[in-house]
């Protein structure tokens, strides 16, 4: 059993797809800071995407202990 | 599945639902009148109806069984993929949902004429008919088999019966009758699902006892990395997280028309959001909660050691409910498969009406093209239907799924992320991309071995069968690019609004006024002034246009004051500055007909961000 191999792989190779991802859409214009909506749009991802990879940490860690 | 018969208070209970379900279906039909609504509902729900109605197409028939099967043998982490779309979210939420909500474009395949050109279009025409087809086909040969499990019935006549039932609502009211039936099935759907767990846990004494009655490696949140070649995290995450969540909310029509549903972009994003972060972790223990009560059950000798894992959720429903509650449960089995049903089955109508039927009969009015969709919502059914002693000849229905899914999706993925992103992807590196790509995984299927060096140490036991996305997603990727590289420059620009560079100017051009891009705002709740003479624009007083930083021409939202109709009773319009009268906004009878409005209901106005 190697718990921690497919947390790390996940939030590391979507992670990256992620950054990319808001990346292409903020250098083309489609993700625009001034405007409300997409500010939010964008906190609730991130806040959710950090949400998850933390509970799956404390989740690994926790069965692991 | 025991075939045990069922009791006559689980009969009364599922007739009574399918009655229930057929009945509202028809009735919701009334408010169709044009192919907008049929197909899109006209473009006015509220987020938290687009979200549940969307969530009841997620959890299709085969969840209920595959879900229960995979966490009866491997435990929590068979449901990984219902917590892992957050990969592709970004790309979805900020460039596809706004790109193809602003352009109008009303089928998939559209939208690649207009990126691209019309050959590319009948390419992923084919593609894309076949996959829905395809679907229809394994989610009718699921319902089959169970109702053959449960109740001994023929699989064909069963399915037909299921098939009938959904196609009877789909072909009265179209979008908005899936929409509403969806809304009631997916309630009932996740309350049955997380019934059955809670009930399980119940049973064993506490969350406590059913924690401790799993094996270590059944309570981990993920797989094992690469083994066993049945089921291993690396599979799941670039069949299920990466290729198979992009080509669900990017390819799959009928989703796509959900999200097209919502009154806004925003609403749509909101859909997503509320799906991804609240309602997709409670259908994971809906579709996986009996698998894995299942096995603690067993642990601890409370069930029989001779479950079949393929039975565990029929199986632990029937252990933990009691009669006239069973019934509750197969109801909800048929529920995923209808509501899964309807919308195929819709998503093949707006394509056979858009992509074939009308650049074959143009120029025709709305209500031909409203007849030809309710025709081909019929056929579609019949297609479905005649595929399954097709299925049947594969030797499981997850063998024929993951066959007919993996040639397609990959290399429709990798071209949609290239259509969207990069500007000098081009016409012929599309079109060959797709054609190549396609091959490639035919080779692949011909020839596992090809995707040995991308299996990431997956034994070769299943031909690599999970592994085959990433192989197709690189062989298509590389295509894409090499062909882009190796094609001359274009000095022509598609259409604006088709890629993330040019949203703006698609959301500028976006019928229905100009947009706001203010916060959102609203009114207090108003009541409607009819005056034949109004035209189709919404007359506002002065005071009210100041109230929500309105300029004429501005885009609003007019919705029936009572929220819990979720947008039902609304409509889009333009605002121009009218009479000044009291808490009153001037209206024609035709826009107070088309948005279902009730003359001496309140409403409220809103802008939409």
């Amino acid at each position: 059993m190697r718990p921690w191999l497919p947390w790390l792989y996940q939030y590391g190779v979507g992670g990256l797809l992620f950054v990319v991802s808001v990346w292409l859409a903020a250098r083309a214009g489609a993700f625009d800071r001034a405007r409300y909506s997409h500010r939010k749009t964008l906190l609730a991802l991130c806040v959710a995407l950090v949400l998850f990879m933390t509970i799956h940490a404390a989740w690994i860690a926790w069965v692991t202990s | 599945m025991s075939a045990a018969p069922l009791h006559a208070l689980d009969w009364i209970a599922l007739v009574l639902y399918l009655s229930f379900i057929v009945g509202i279906g028809v009735w919701f039909g009334k408010f169709t009148n044009t192919t907008s609504d049929f197909f899109f509902g006209g473009q006015k729900f509220s987020w938290w109806l687009v979200g549940v109605s969307c969530v009841a197409t997620l959890v299709g028939s085969y969840s209920f069984v595959n879900y229960s099967e995979v966490g009866f043998n491997f435990g929590i982490s068979s449901v990984t993929n219902y917590s892992n779309d957050w990969f592709v979210m970004p790309l979805f939420l900020l460039g596809w949902l706004p790109i193809i909500y602003f352009s109008r474009i009303q089928s998939i395949p559209e939208y690649f004429e207009r990126r691209f050109d019309r050959r590319t279009r009948m390419l992923v025409l084919i593609l894309l008919l076949l996959y829905l087809e395809g679907y229809i086909g394994i989610n009718l040969l699921t319902i089959g088999v169970a109702m053959n499990g449960l109740f001994g019935w023929n699989i064909l006549l069963s399915a037909t019966l299921m098939a009938f039932l959904s196609a009877l609502y789909l072909h009265a009211g179209g979008q908005t009758s899936v929409l509403m039936t969806d809304l009631f099935q997916g309630f009932l759907l996740l309350a049955v699902g997380v019934g059955v767990f809670l009930a399980g846990i119940f049973m064993l004494g506490g969350f406590g006892d059913f924690w401790n009655a799993l094996p270590l490696a059944h309570r981990l949140p993920f797989a094992d990395f690469n083994s066993p070649p049945e089921f291993h995290f690396i599979g799941e995450f670039w069949n299920d997280a990466i290729t198979g969540t992009f080509a669900f909310y990017f390819i799959n029509q009928g989703v796509l028309m959900r999200f097209l549903s919502a009154k806004s972009v925003h609403d749509g994003r909101k859909a997503m959001i509320f799906v991804a972060l609240f309602l997709m972790p409670i259908a994971a223990i809906a579709v996986g909660g009996a698998g894995w009560v299942g096995r603690a059950l067993v642990e601890t000798g409370l069930m029989p050691e001779g479950i079949e894992a393929r039975n565990a959720f029929v199986a632990v429903a029937r252990f933990v409910t009691r009669p006239g509650i069973f019934g509750i449960v197969v109801a909800a089995m048929l529920a995923a498969l209808m509501s899964t049903l309807d919308t195929l089955i819709s998503a093949v109508s707006a394509i056979a009406v858009n992509d074939v039927w009308r650049a074959w009969r143009p120029d025709r009015p709305d209500a031909y093209y409203l007849r030809a969709a309710r025709i081909a919502a019929a056929i579609s059914t019949v297609v479905g239907i005649s595929l399954i002693p097709v299925f049947q000849q594969f030797a499981s229905i997850y063998q024929a799924l993951s066959y007919f899914t993996a040639i397609i999706t990959p290399p429709l993925v990798v071209v949609i992320f290239f259509a969207i992103t990069w500007r000098r992807f081009s016409p012929r590196a599309a079109f060959w991309t797709l054609l190549l790509g396609s091959g490639g995984m035919w080779l692949s299927l011909i020839f596992p071995s090809l995707v040995q060096p991308l299996a990431h140490g997956v034994a070769p036991d299943f031909g690599f069968s999970y592994m085959r996305s990433l192989f197709g997603v690189v062989v298509s990727f590389v295509l894409g690019v090499g062909l882009t590289l190796a094609s001359p420059r274009s000095e022509e620009e598609p259409e604006p609004g088709l890629m993330l560079w040019t949203l703006a100017k698609g959301e500028a051009g976006f019928a229905g006024g100009k947009p706001s891009h203010r916060r959102r705002a609203r009114t207090k709740p108003m009541r409607l002034n009819i005056d034949k003479n109004a035209g189709d624009e919404i007359h506002l007083p002065s005071k009210v246009m100041k109230l929500l930083h309105l300029e004429p021409g501005h885009r609003i939202y007019v919705t029936d004051a009572r929220w819990w109709l979720g947008g039902f009773r609304s409509l889009h319009a333009s605002a121009v500055e009218g009479p000044e009268l009291d808490d009153e906004i001037l209206i024609s009878p035709e826009m107070v007909r088309r948005g279902g409005l009730r003359v001496r209901r309140p409403i409220v106005v809103e802008t939409l961000p």
